[in-house]
């Protein structure tokens, strides 16, 4: 695996260079790279030892690119590259417990055992969401990109309209939306939601 | 439904959140009519808008301690270098968890002894400096809010001053405050043992009075913190400790106001983390509203205090209720009064009850308690509790004044009269002389107004409450005695003007409020623009000079209030005339309030439509369109309605200066805009719609909308006759504008009508010598000659022309004017000769002194007419080569 910095950097900038080829072996490498983060993270959990979050964010961030070869532009996509990845990764993590619990007979990876200890928050169905975030992406791609920017990538909003070239206004106007349409169909079921496409 | 109608949703979802939550569902009802599977979808989606517990609100990677991409802003400026070893300390933070993952050792210099307690949104360690020299104990509150930190920390260094000299006996003090690692905000307090009052109380089994004593002191200490510019914003027991001396000490005085929720990034509404914020229970109604904070809402807490101290319950039981049926029952309802909440049967069993072991000694006796707090104990904790702010007690130290009169016997003020209370019956008792002068009546409406407007925006921009109030209070006395001097009984047995009122206003400034030069500022500003408005220009220019003196001495040159005296000032100056200093005073005006780091809309945009108006004066209609424009957006959308004047101003001048540069269709719809706010938020009879619906209808009648100009110049005497009586300037204005608009469409008869009630009520106003009653005079011949009572027309015209020669100068356009309609009244009488020379001459004339292009063209139209009648019209182009020939000159 070549996933080292500069290899990244030179693939965005020739992505962002017009290149589109770019893309496609930009896309598994920055996923390998995180979900080995993943990984990493999991197998510190198993051991034992205390979360390291700056730790591996530090990670993820040596890892992905030598940033300061890139411009903020260039910074803001592949963040946002990061974040549907990162979609992907937390996805498949959950699809792998939920076979689990199914009684397949595989080592998988639970996504609550990432979780601090929490009595206020319940952990979200992923896959649900995912579904949900597949059909509001029919419905008008651009509210679920802030979804995914926000929720998956932790983006905060002037990032989130750096990257979707929108105001900083219409990412808040986008995400309330998006945040209460996504809340009435996971509660609802796309039964009500969008049954008739 | 299909995939466009689930985007109609989103987009219409997005629009009702647009509007103020009240209209939001009519709004939804009315745009979805027909449609009931829209208007479900859209409902619910506003119901789940309204739940706390969305699964989004945490971003998935930070419940997993795993943020995917690093901070862009931050790493924009300079790419972070990172430590080698890898072992954290990342420079770059984060959004930061809202959930710490691991107890702090350390946080800042202090070091963390141990937690101490856990609330809802904040932690708070015990905690010491361990100095060489210095070893101190202090509490440490770390907020587990994922706020951006950065306004945070700007707001603290801007608060730290002030709350840090916040000292007194019942106030704990605050040291410090930073972010920690994880980028959430702390604040190092003084370290306080005690229990919360409300438990200290039934503790202890206080008693009605020692209970009163203790409260006594808690308001002293709030208004301690409110004559230092200090409001709590969230009292509550557990804010206020009783430790084992039996003192109280308030806890996180100001601390509310670092956090001020506007500036979360993603949760849009400020009103929503308003609700996220503050305790709901002790949340007054404006609060909970996610309006304006100001001591009037410490006041209403402190009496949810009160009565949960005196009854063991709370005013409202809120279980249960969405936001918006809390916010309907603290608006709506009065709570049960505290003698009857512990009397009544089923409120010793209902919900808002807290029974507590302690709490029996005194609440076990419901039939004495009652007997004891029925009437002063509940007046006083009522008053404290009313939902209009201002019915509510003062200052705290007013409640705490009235707390004292009820343990000492006296008389308490709950129970008499109020201000309001006086003038309603001022009122009452001068009905007729009000109705009689009816523009008095508007006037003090705008006046009372322009200063709650006022009050608010000083208010809103500096949060100085106790200046607000003593603001308010002075400008409250100086209108009273105003009123006082306006009243008959008091000897003076005419009726004064509205300019003699405010000349008086002058008079009583004289020598007040030298000590206060803050309030004596804000009142010259006042009713300097008041002045200027009645077209006292020198008392305005006076007052103004003094406030922009006043602030600059006391605020500095460059600051926001001083910057918008001057903005006014510029107006007054552009009025006289003087033309250069008006630019250069709006131009400053602008520039000063642009610098600002976070200019304050509202008084940016007023001072923009001043420069705007100093910029037209100037004939640059480009440039002072683009100004309009600016102060718009300025306020444009989505804002609160404090933003609806300021909105509506912008687009009535930007309209204005839209039909000045001849684009009516744009005229237009600006001014429909501003006519669409003032109808919504003032209602379709207010006295407000009347400027606007004249400049809409003079937008429409050169766009050649000729009907509706009609009917909206229609709708705005119908306003004006009610507000200001058919002996008005006003109403001279519009109805001349009337018949311009019938004579447009051919209605001669009806054009005549209301030009001669033009000509009457101007010369009633102005005297029968102002040039305009002549102007009128030429408009009312104008429509006799179309009428065929050309005997009539010539004769007034004649007279006309002889009674102002005397008065007029020579070359005054409306003496050609004059001409041009004698000319059509011979032509009409085939005097041909006569005709032609009066029209030929008077075209000149017209052009010669530069009338206004509309006059010129419409004496050309005379002329072509009466020049195709006599088969010459091959003439005509010449004339037109000269009228084009004489605006390019010009």
């Amino acid at each position: 695996m070549t996933a080292n910095g500069t290899d990244i950097t030179d693939l965005l900038l020739a992505w962002r260079g017009g290149d589109a080829d770019a893309l496609a072996e930009l896309m598994p490498v920055t996923y390998r790279s995180l979900k080995a983060v993943a990984a990493r993270l999991l197998r510190n959990e198993r051991g034992g030892q205390a979360l390291e979050t700056t730790g591996l964010v530090h990670e993820v961030y040596l890892r992905l690119a030598d940033l300061e070869r890139v411009s903020w532009q260039d910074r803001a996509h592949f963040y946002a590259l990061s974040a549907r990845l990162m979609r992907q990764i937390l996805v498949d993590l959950a699809r792998a417990r939920s076979r689990l619990k199914r009684g397949a007979n595989q080592v998988v990876i639970s996504v609550d055992e990432l979780e601090p200890k929490s009595e206020t928050t319940r952990p979200p169905d992923l896959l649900a969401l995912d579904d949900a975030l597949r059909d509001l992406t029919k419905i008008n791609a651009e509210y679920a990109r802030v979804v995914e920017l926000r929720f998956f990538g932790g983006l905060g909003r002037n990032e989130i309209a750096e990257v979707l070239g929108i105001s900083s206004a219409t990412v808040s106007r986008r995400w309330r939306a998006a945040r209460a349409w996504l809340s009435t169909y996971l509660a609802e079921g796309p039964g009500h939601a969008i049954s008739r496409f | 439904m299909k995939i466009e109608a689930w985007e109609a949703v989103l987009e219409l979802f997005e629009q009702a959140m647009a509007k103020p939550e009240p209209d939001r569902d009519a709004f939804v009802q009315r745009t979805c009519d027909g449609d009931p599977q829209l208007l479900r979808a859209v409902r619910g989606m506003i119901a789940a808008d309204r739940q706390a517990d969305n699964i989004l609100d945490q971003p998935l990677v930070e419940r997993c301690g795993v943020r995917a991409t690093p901070r862009l802003a931050t790493a924009a400026v300079s790419p972070p270098t990172l430590p080698s070893d890898g072992s954290g300390g990342l420079p770059v933070v984060g959004w930061p968890p809202r959930y710490p993952l691991v107890e702090p050792d350390w946080i800042g210099p202090y070091r963390i002894i141990r937690q101490i307690g856990q609330g809802g949104m904040s932690t708070v360690y015990l905690a010491s400096r361990d100095d060489d020299t210095y070893h101190k104990q202090v509490a440490i509150k770390v907020v587990r809010h994922d706020l951006e930190h950065e306004p945070i920390l700007r707001r603290l260094r801007a608060e730290r001053q002030i709350l840090a000299s916040l000292e007194h006996p019942n106030i704990a003090r605050l040291y410090d405050g930073g972010t920690t690692d994880e980028g959430l905000p702390f604040f190092v307090m003084e370290y306080v043992e005690g229990e919360p009052i409300d438990l200290y109380c039934d503790h202890y089994g206080l008693t009605v009075d020692q209970r009163l004593t203790l409260f006594h002191k808690v308001c002293q200490a709030v208004h301690h913190a409110h004559q230092n510019l200090v409001i709590h914003r969230d009292l509550k027991p557990t804010n206020i400790l009783v430790d084992r001396s039996g003192d109280p000490k308030l806890l996180d005085f100001g601390i509310a106001k670092v956090l001020n929720p506007t500036a979360w990034a993603l949760d849009i509404e400020p009103t929503r983390t308003v609700h996220r914020m503050l305790t709901p229970s002790y949340a007054s109604p404006e609060q909970y509203r996610g309006k304006l904070v100001s001591t009037a809402g410490d006041v209403y807490s402190l009496g949810v205090l009160l009565y949960e101290l005196l009854t063991g319950r709370l005013p409202f039981d809120f279980a249960g209720l969405s936001p918006a049926e809390v916010e309907r029952q603290l608006i709506e309802t009065e709570p049960k009064a505290p003698s009857m909440a512990v009397s009544s049967d089923t409120a010793a069993s209902g919900s808002p009850a807290l029974p507590r072991s302690g709490a029996q000694a005194l609440f076990a006796g419901g039939r004495w308690l009652s007997k004891t707090l029925a009437g002063d104990l509940d007046a006083i904790v009522l008053k404290a509790l009313r939902s209009l702010p201002q019915a509510r007690y003062g200052s705290a130290e007013q409640l705490a004044a009235e707390i004292e009169r009820y343990r000492t016997g006296l008389p308490i003020q709950a129970r008499q009269g109020s201000w309001r209370y006086r003038s309603y019956k001022f009122a009452q008792r001068h009905r007729a002389l009000l109705a009689a002068t009816a523009a008095t009546g508007l006037l003090l409406l705008v006046v009372a107004i322009t200063i709650m407007q006022q009050a608010a925006r000083v208010a809103q921009e500096r949060d100085q409450a106790q200046r607000e109030r003593n603001q308010k209070s002075a400008i409250i006395t100086l209108f009273e005695d105003l009123i006082a001097e306006a009243d008959p009984l008091r000897g003076n047995d005419r009726d004064l003007t509205v300019r003699e009122l405010l000349g008086g206003s002058s008079q009583l400034l004289v020598g007040r409020l030298t000590d206060q030069p803050a309030t004596r500022a804000a009142l010259l500003h006042t009713t300097g623009g008041m002045l200027a408005e009645l077209a006292s220009l020198a008392d305005a220019r006076a007052h103004l000079e003094e406030a922009i003196a006043l602030r600059t001495a006391n605020l500095g040159p460059d600051h926001p209030e001083t910057a918008a005296s001057m903005g006014k000032l510029a107006r007054v100056l552009l009025e006289l005339g003087e033309l250069t200093e008006a630019e250069r005073l709006g131009r400053r005006s602008v520039d000063l309030l642009r610098q600002r780091h976070d200019p304050d809309p509202i008084a940016l945009s007023a001072a923009l439509r001043s420069f705007a108006l100093v910029l037209w004066a100037r004939n640059d209609l480009d440039n002072a369109a683009a100004r309009a424009r600016e102060a718009l957006d300025l306020v444009a959308d989505g804002q609160p309605s404090l933003h609806d004047t300021a909105r509506s101003l912008s687009l009535n001048l930007l309209g204005q200066l839209e039909a000045q540069r001849g684009q009516y269709d744009r005229a237009a719809a600006a001014t429909r805009r501003s006519l669409a706010i003032v109808e919504q938020r003032y209602g379709e009879e207010s006295p407000r719609l009347i400027p606007i619906l004249n400049n809409l209808a003079l937008a429409l009648r050169w766009s050649n909308e000729l009907e509706e100009a009609e009917q909206m110049y229609l709708r705005a005497r119908a306003l004006i006759l009610a507000s200001y009586g058919e002996n008005h300037q006003v109403f001279a204005v519009s109805s001349n504008n009337l018949g311009g608009v019938r004579f447009a469409r051919g209605d001669y008869d009806g054009a005549a009508s209301a030009y001669s009630e033009a000509r009457h009520t101007m010369s009633e106003t102005l005297g029968a010598d102002h040039w305009r009653v002549f102007f009128v005079e030429t408009n009312l011949a104008s429509a006799r000659i179309r009428l065929g009572d050309i005997a009539t027309a010539e004769h007034d015209l004649r007279a006309g022309i002889a009674h102002w020669r005397a008065r007029l100068k020579a070359d005054h356009w409306l003496f050609a004017q004059a001409n041009s309609l004698l000319g059509e009244a011979a032509a009409a009488q085939g005097r041909v000769a006569e005709a032609e020379d009066l029209l030929t001459t008077s075209l000149r004339r017209l052009i010669a002194v530069a009338a206004k292009d509309r006059y010129q063209r419409k004496a050309l139209e005379r002329l072509s007419a009466f020049l195709t009648q006599q088969g010459r019209s091959d003439e005509i182009a010449a004339f037109e080569l000269l009228l084009a020939a004489g605006a390019d000159a010009t």
